[in-house]
């Protein structure tokens, strides 16, 4: 379902994960925390600052901020409460510690002391949102996965909501991987881009470079397709032939040669091995820098 | 017949609870054709229970022009939507349609005011039914209306498929044998079976990958230019209501706001 995907989040930063439904962004940020269904099978490597992950990292070094804020929230405990937990089990901290350092962790959101007593039903999608990014990086972990965090909000919340998870995250020295299928998002809100195609990472490197210089097909015929605020109104838009693969459904070539203006008999018959080209990796054979 | 309704004082008489509307929220300037509009809503109130969900709003459409519909969710868009199309009947206003007002009609009246307004949902396999072939489902809205026969049906189901770039061998099979995208088109196809003027288009293309979207909106830009259709375009997509648009209508708490 994903093969052959390579990427780095640098310390610190922000990397989006991007893709259309079903490119595989969910599965390779579940993979990442080791909540893949149980008959998934995988290969390949894992390291965070240099050493492979280990399940005990997991929740400690490694935290998540799921799209459903309530699937991440007990629904019978506060929010405060659900934080100060969070703390005495990881760091071991007394019940009285626990219970300042989540008033003031929830403080940093934007979220008030009376608010901390609250039940996650009684909070709106974006203080949940915020409860849930509170106890993410309460124990200050070095990466941060978040999975369409804010695709179940309203538009004006969202970006919001983003500009704290990040805030958050450089507050607490943690990296950011932003899995999001909103193009506008990762490029208000990433240092580096992943575009996913079909399972394969198509093009990854810094965010103003690929979306505004895309190299690979894929990329450029879907920033081409969507209008933006230059684009004229009402005029026709370009679009690509065809439809996304299933996933699972598997090609002898590239996944995306049967949709792809530039592909040729190769693209059609040999699968693209992910190569280094300009300061990104490209999974293209076609892919080529332009000459001045 | 009515002269067209003034779009000034709007205070609903038979709801004195009702705030009155803020200075002029109503009455959007005339950026579409002059005369008539085709579709003239005034001081519309949509209530749940309790809750008011649309709370006095006023907008024209006139005829080949789009108005793009958007605002937070819950803010009364769809119930604005369901209002129009007199599927949830209005607590109180005017829904006047081609000179009609649609909320003094009964539903046996309603019938042929339908065949020219139009509904598009989000869900393009929700709005389909799952037992039944593509093609019997365009050609359903003519059989409703006395428009099917043996010798013109097929065709005009031909045509509509044609229509919305769907090669009409596609007709026979089921909704789940057909993609996202193309059950959109299916859909569109069969709003357009009885030569609509209004389409209500609620998030079209909210439920579409990314690449699919372009394609649909291309395809509503050149019905509109072929078939002189009017939209009430509704989407949380900024960017491509602006595309759309004529002019553009913005919800907040039941209310237009500037």
């Amino acid at each position: 379902m994903v093969r052959g995907v390579s990427f780095d989040v640098h310390t610190g930063e922000v990397l989006a994960l991007t893709g259309e439904s079903g490119a595989g962004k969910s599965l390779t940020a579940r993979a990442l925390l080791g909540m893949l269904p149980r008959e998934a099978t995988t290969d390949g490597t894992v390291l965070l600052r240099g050493t492979a992950v280990t399940p005990a990292d997991r929740g400690r070094r490694i935290a998540f901020v799921p799209q459903d804020a309530l699937s991440a929230l007990s629904p019978v405990h506060p929010v405060g409460e659900q934080i100060a937990l969070a703390l005495r089990s990881v760091q071991g901290l007394s019940r009285k510690d626990a219970r300042s350092r989540a008033q003031r962790a929830l403080a940093e959101v934007g979220i008030t002391a009376t608010a901390s007593r609250a039940h996650p039903h009684e909070l709106s999608g974006g203080m949940r949102q915020r409860a849930v990014i509170a106890l993410a990086t309460v124990n200050t972990p070095d990466l941060l996965i978040a999975d369409e965090p804010t695709t179940s909000l309203d538009p004006a919340t969202q970006d919001t909501v983003l500009t704290l998870l990040r805030e958050r995250c450089t507050a607490t020295g943690a990296s950011l991987l932003l899995v999001t299928h909103a193009l506008d998002a990762a490029r208000s809100h990433a240092d580096h881009i992943a575009v996913m195609y079909a399972g394969t990472l198509t093009e990854y490197g810094p965010t103003d470079h690929v979306l505004n210089r895309p190299l690979t097909p894929y990329t450029t015929a879907l920033l081409a397709s969507l209008p933006t605020a230059d684009t004229p109104p009402r005029t026709r838009l370009a679009t690509l032939p065809g439809r996304p693969p299933t996933p699972g459904e598997t090609t002898a070539g590239c996944a995306f040669a049967p949709r792809c203006p530039q592909a040729t008999d190769r693209c059609h018959t040999q699968q693209p091995e992910p190569r280094s080209l300009d300061n990104r990796i490209i999974t293209c054979h076609n892919a080529a820098l332009e000459t001045p | 017949m009515n002269p067209p309704v003034p779009a000034t004082p709007l205070i609903v008489a038979d709801s004195p609870a009702q705030p009155t509307p803020s200075a002029e929220p109503l009455a959007p300037p005339h950026a579409g054709p002059a005369g008539q509009p085709l579709l003239s809503v005034r001081d519309l109130v949509v209530r749940y229970g309790t809750t008011t969900a649309v709370d006095g709003v006023s907008f024209d459409i006139h005829a080949g022009e789009t108005v793009g519909l958007v605002g937070p969710s819950g803010c009364g868009k769809s119930s604005t939507a369901a209002a129009v199309l007199q599927l949830r009947r209005p607590h109180s206003g005017e829904v006047r349609f081609d000179d009609v007002d649609l909320t003094a009609l009964d539903e046996r009246q309603l019938r042929p005011v339908r065949q020219r307004l139009q509904p598009v949902f989000q869900d393009p396999y929700g709005s389909l039914s799952p037992r039944r072939r593509i093609r019997d489902q365009i050609a359903e809205p003519l059989r409703l209306h006395g428009r099917w026969s043996h010798s013109a049906g097929p065709r005009r189901v031909a045509e509509l498929l044609d229509m919305t770039g769907l090669n009409p061998a596609l007709g026979s099979r089921f909704p789940h044998e057909l993609s996202g995208g193309q059950c959109q088109r299916a859909g569109i196809a069969r709003a357009l079976a009885n030569t609509p003027r209004l389409l209500i288009l609620d998030e079209p293309i909210s439920a579409l990958d990314a690449s699919l979207r372009a394609g649909i909106l291309n395809l509503l830009l050149d019905l509109q230019d072929g078939l002189g259709l009017s939209y009430l375009f509704i989407s949380h997509d900024i960017t491509a209501v602006r595309h759309l648009s004529n002019r553009i209508l913005t919800m907040r708490d039941g209310r237009l706001v500037r």
